[in-house]
């Protein structure tokens, strides 16, 4: 068997080369890596790719609009919604989401609320807890893997052959958070980032070093050229191979590493050939361990990272627990948590909101907010990242103690993955006034993200103690009102 | 905690025994019988060598056994010694009319049962010392070997050494390093064996990124001008064609370990150039390409001349540097023995012999003692490591185990390359080399702090260090775990699995009070079931071992706990036993020390050793094609009338220096 070539320096997008295949691509050999995604079918030849910004502290429901003013019925659960633009600006009726930006996101139909949900035994709205650190896991107690991990370790999201400069999960965390990590492919190495000058740089040089200085760094043509250099080592090969005296079980071993070498060099052809590109950026010349000015650089890098096709999926997590940035408020810890009153905690969350949302806003989503090659979308609505909290502290509610509470939560979204997610709406999922049985599961919100990464169920579900949904279940009633939904996506959500 | 005295113990004891069928009772004491005493027939003195003794008993097993035991390559009686012959002989009335046979014949039979357990293959050599029957006619087969994940790092960064001896440090190099996929495994569950053998789509993508990494790091270096042979060309604005094909001549010289000629740069530089490419990418691509090529990533011998047959080469000057080099120390041939390849002064014997003791007395030979030894003998090896709170709590177990698989390392580096040590050497010296309070502790010494220093006296010899006598955690010892240790690592003994329905922890006594080796017994050697088979072989080695604890410190007496972890009592415990494993006749041994001297004499453990040192370097299963090789090594480590035994470094050397090292077949 001749080795047959696959196609050189392509410029072809994932979605042009898929479709010029044609019948072609069938005669390969099927390899995992070139196995369909059980995609949504108006996303499917978008890389799918979501940045989650996590919100240690919760949120608090005074900061958004009362969950009265959705009043159309989606679905037939009693789910309701409403679109934003019906809804004044979004500097009107959010404290948090002043940045410009965001009433352009919200006019493009790519900002949406999702209100009323419930973890009722997870870590409480110390919620990163669900998504990342803790060792990669929900938590010590319930040992399971967190949305993250199962990402960086799904075959859907990162077939074989994926480049090792890609970074399967990028993890980070906001000063005052508790601990977040990064984690190589393919490697079992945790790095910890800190706020310290030598952490970012470290930080830099993992994710971008491989880029050459000063040039155009072209992810699908460094693809290219890998899947380019394996044709020469099979054409080599060729050329050489009869003049080699081994006996017939060694030819059969040799042919089976040629095998493997010709399936490595399609699915570099083949995968993320996307158009992705963009400068390395310049190396962090700040010599200072400023935790703002770092944080800030962190984020800046991930975005880029984000941009480079360097990465599918990052996780921030923003702690709030021991420090806020412009606060005036000595005590912000004792203040999120109400010990200094109403208002001062309404004021904390404000001022800790607005700071994130428009750090996020400026460093992380302008950006991306550009076209990407000639999708006709932006990256950021090829994508999405929302910005989450597990829980809320209740300022308002009668029997609050100021603690941790896991219900009637709000997330934030950001894009829409490439149009798959219903944008531009406020969706309140809580189906009455009781918060315990009438909201809705945050698993399900983590399900529908993970399906919206085009991971099978059957790569989180047996993690779970019945094989079926995604995180811990504890705590949810026998007359739980979505007991019927606790193991599957939103759909009200999804196009 | 209570003392629990002799005479109860023993009325335990005989209550036990008391309950088991008669049949049991003879089974488990049947080697208590005096029966080399028992002579049974007339003696014939006979002066008979070691194959003539083997060949005696096969033709007195065809004419006495056969008919009711099948022929003696597939007899259910293969193993028998003397004492079990012997037994049946005088207790199986269908057996009455071999009671006519001599004790010697006997001793002949057993011989040629034993042999036969032993694999056919051993014969007694001319001073009555085992070793493997060689026939000239049988060549060793080369199979393909891959490089080991160890190797393609040395490989590939003895290359990026060319251009700069720096840039191996790059830190995203080094994770495509560690990041390949671990390319060891566990075999016959006794040790994790590199596998040159092994190929997968996850360790060729890590090859290769880790290729294209080094290319880049060289490509973004200001070292490209250093390259050999190239006549600084490489530093030129612009890589022409003839810069080119001096680049590829001597990258592939260095990467295909051989010689090549001028056709080979042409015909590989027809497949390489590419005029659209820059210089950075060009030299990307050719050090990409060249460094993923089988002729890279593969011990192949693709030249020299035919001799013995069809199939069968000498090894060139260059397969044979690149041979020695990697089996010595993991790396391709440096540029020393690339020189003596180009001249062929690698061939002259004594320009190897030099070649080698420089080798092994580099750093790299350090790790290859390293894995050859793990390999053999799987010290690195740990079930578990979960002790009770009782069992450590006067032991510092952090970054215990590491501690214990470091020092043995260090024992065999000293060993064999520092004292030049001989075979016996490792199952009886006391020189230790650590750095840990825990193991210490478990030593009743001073932390030595990393310098090299002599425990006492029951520690002699690797089998009584902490490493190889915590293969199970818990409560209690587990004899049949450190038995089947020395039986399978340096006896090479394989027992086999044991059957899908055997336990896998020793079967509750009630509440009576035994000894480890009590209840190991009662349960396993004496249960009346088919485990006793193998038991008696595996449990006697480890018995020797009860004066160590679970953790590895010396005892006299074993603390008896309930299920609670509740001491409940103290007994003696007994180390002495009997085997056969080390020389098929029925051995003695007093303790641990007393069986680890006795090993380290023991033909089967040499044996053993030149077995391991064949597969650690051959990456194959030895065949009776190996035994010629082999019997030199052999010969070298028991030495003879005229010489003393040689020591493992002279195993080595001669193995290396022997002609079937320096050829190849297919």
């Amino acid at each position: 068997m001749k080795y047959k070539k696959g196609i050189l320096y392509c410029n072809k997008t994932r979605r042009q080369f898929l479709v010029g295949s044609g019948k072609s691509l069938l005669a390969l050999p099927l390899l995992p890596s070139l196995l369909p995604e059980a995609a949504l079918a108006s996303s499917s030849n978008i890389e799918k790719r979501m940045m989650l910004f996590s919100f240690d502290h919760c949120n608090l429901l005074e900061m958004w609009p009362s969950e009265s003013v959705a009043t159309q019925l989606v679905g037939n659960i009693g789910i309701k919604e409403r679109l934003l633009s019906q809804m004044g600006t979004v500097a009107s009726h959010s404290t948090a989401l002043t940045n410009p930006l965001y009433e352009k996101l919200k006019n493009q139909n790519q900002l949406s609320y999702l209100r009323g949900f419930r973890q009722p035994n997870w870590d409480g709205c110390h919620g990163n807890m669900s998504i990342a650190a803790g060792g990669g896991r929900i938590s010590a107690n319930k040992n399971l893997p967190s949305i993250d991990s199962i990402i960086e370790s799904s075959r859907s999201v990162y077939p074989e052959g994926t480049s090792l400069n890609i970074r399967k999960a990028l993890r980070l965390q906001f000063p005052g958070g508790p601990g977040g990590f990064y984690k190589k492919v393919g490697s079992t190495t945790q790095y910890m980032p800190h706020y310290n000058y030598r952490a970012l740089l470290n930080f830099y040089n993992d994710v971008f070093g491989f880029l050459t200085a000063n040039t155009v760094g072209d992810l699908s043509k460094t693809n290219q050229h890998k899947s380019n250099i394996l044709n020469k080592v099979l054409d080599a090969y060729n050329s050489s191979r009869n003049n080699v005296r081994i006996s017939a079980n060694d030819k059969v071993r040799l042919t089976q590493h040629m095998d493997y070498l010709s399936d490595i060099q399609r699915s570099y052809a083949s995968v993320q050939t996307n158009i992705l590109s963009c400068s390395k950026p310049n190396q962090p010349t700040t010599m200072q361990d400023d935790q703002l000015a770092n944080s800030r650089l962190y984020i800046q890098l991930l975005s880029t990272a984000f941009k480079c096709g360097l990465t599918k999926f990052g996780i921030m997590v923003v702690g709030g627990g021991t420090w806020i940035p412009g606060s005036n408020v000595s005590n912000f810890h004792g203040a999120i948590h109400g010990v200094e009153g109403k208002d001062a905690q309404l004021r904390a969350y404000q001022t800790w909101w607005k700071y994130q949302a428009d750090l996020i806003a400026d460093e992380f989503l302008k950006p991306l907010d550009v076209e990407e090659g000639n999708t006709g979308r932006t990256y950021l609505d090829n994508m999405l990242t929302g910005m989450i909290a597990t829980g809320l502290l209740h300022a308002n509610a009668a029997n609050s103690d100021g603690g941790h509470g896991g219900y009637d939560s709000q997330q934030i979204l950001i894009g829409t993955m490439g149009g798959a997610v219903r944008g531009g709406r406020y969706y309140n999922l809580k189906q009455n006034s009781d918060v315990r049985k009438g909201t809705y599961p945050y698993n399900s919100f983590l399900i529908t993200m993970l399906k919206l990464m085009g991971v099978q169920p059957s790569e989180y579900a047996n993690a779970t103690v019945d094989g079926q949904g995604f995180g811990s279940y504890d705590g949810y009633e026998s007359d739980y009102v979505y007991k019927n939904r606790l193991y599957q996506p939103i759909s009200e959500i999804l196009t | 905690m209570v003392a629990v005295s002799k005479k109860k113990k023993e009325n335990i004891y005989k209550r036990f025994l008391a309950s088991v069928s008669l049949f049991v009772i003879i089974l488990s004491f049947q080697n208590c019988t005096d029966f080399e005493s028992h002579n049974l027939g007339a003696e014939q003195e006979e002066s008979l060598s070691g194959p003539e003794i083997i060949t005696k008993g096969q033709s007195l097993y065809v004419q006495n056994c056969a008919s009711c035991h099948g022929p003696i390559d597939t007899s259910s009686k293969i193993g028998k010694d003397f004492n079990q012959v012997s037994w049946s002989v005088n207790n199986i009335p269908q057996m009455e009319d071999l009671k006519s046979l001599s004790s010697k014949q006997l001793s002949y039979i057993s011989k040629a049962l034993i042999f036969q357990s032993e694999g056919a293959g051993i014969e007694l050599n001319d001073e009555g010392r085992s070793q493997f029957i060689c026939d000239q006619s049988q060549r060793s087969k080369s199979s393909l070997l891959k490089l080991t994940n160890r190797e393609f790092k040395n490989s590939l960064n003895a290359l990026i050494d060319s251009f700069n001896i720096y840039l191996k440090q790059d830190s995203l190099l080094n994770v495509f390093y560690q990041s390949l996929p671990d390319d060891t495994v566990m075999v016959k569950g006794h040790t994790q064996k590199e596998q040159a053998k092994l190929v997968s789509q996850d360790i060729l993508v890590g090859f290769f990124e880790a290729s294209y990494r080094a290319a880049t790091v060289i490509t973004n270096s200001n070292s490209l001008g250093a390259f050999p042979n190239t006549n600084g060309c490489m530093s030129n604005s612009v890589l022409d064609q003839n810069c080119h094909k001096l680049f590829l001549k001597e990258l592939m010289t260095q990467a295909f370990r051989k010689k090549i000629e001028d056709t080979d740069v042409e015909q590989m530089n027809t497949d390489l150039w590419d005029s659209s490419l820059s210089k950075i990418e060009q030299i990307q691509t050719t050090f990409t390409t060249i460094t993923s090529m089988p002729e890279f990533l593969y011990k192949s011998y693709y030249h020299g001349d035919q001799i013995y047959g069809t199939n069968t080469y000498e090894l060139s000057s260059y397969d044979l540097a690149a041979k020695v080099s990697y089996f010595l120390v993991g790396n391709p041939p440096d540029e020393i023995l690339r020189g003596l390849a180009s001249s062929d002064q690698i061939k002259n014997q004594s320009v190897l012999e030099q070649q080698i003791d420089r080798l092994l007395n580099t750093t790299a030979a350090q790790e290859t003692i390293v894995r050859l030894f793990r390999e053999s003998y799987g010290y690195e090896i740990f079930e578990a490591f979960n002790y009770p709170g009782v069992i450590t709590n006067a032991v510092d177990t952090n970054a215990l185990m590491p501690a214990m698989t470091y020092e043995l390392d260090q024992f065999f580096i000293n060993q064999v390359l520092q004292r030049d040590a001989q075979f016996q050497s490792l199952f009886t010296s006391t020189e230790s080399k650590f750095n840990h309070n825990g193991l210490a502790t478990i030593y009743g010494v001073n932390n030595p702090m990393g310098a090299t220093t002599q425990l006492p006296s029951e520690r002699a010899g690797f089998l009584n260090r902490a490493g190889m006598l915590t293969k199970r955690s818990g409560l209690q010892t587990s004899s049949i775990k450190r038995g089947l240790k020395v039986l399978e690592n340096v006896l090479c003994v394989d027992v086999g699995p044991p059957p899908p329905s055997a336990p896998t922890s020793l079967p509750e006594l009630g509440n009576d009070i035994f000894t480890t080796r009590e209840h190991t017994f009662m349960t396993s050697e004496a249960s009346g079931t088919s485990c006793a088979t193998c038991h008696s072989r595996i449990n006697p080695l480890g018995y020797a071992f009860e004066n160590f604890d679970t953790i590895g410190r010396l005892r006299s007496n074993e603390l008896i706990y309930d299920l609670n972890e509740v001491e409940i009592g103290s007994l003696s415990v007994d180390t002495a036993a009997e085997t056969s494993e080390l020389n098929g006749q029925r051995t003695s041994f007093s303790n641990s020390t007393d069986l680890s001297s006795q090993l380290g004499e023991s033909d089967r453990a040499s044996l053993c050793f030149v077995k391991h040192l064949k597969e650690f370097e051959s990456r194959n299963e030895v065949t009776t094609s190996d035994y010629c090789h082999m019997n030199e090594s052999l010969n070298v480590l028991y030495g003879d009338k005229n010489t003393n035994s040689g020591s493992i470094k002279d195993v080595i050397k001669s193995f290396v220096l022997s002609q079937s090292f320096r050829t190849w077949s297919y």
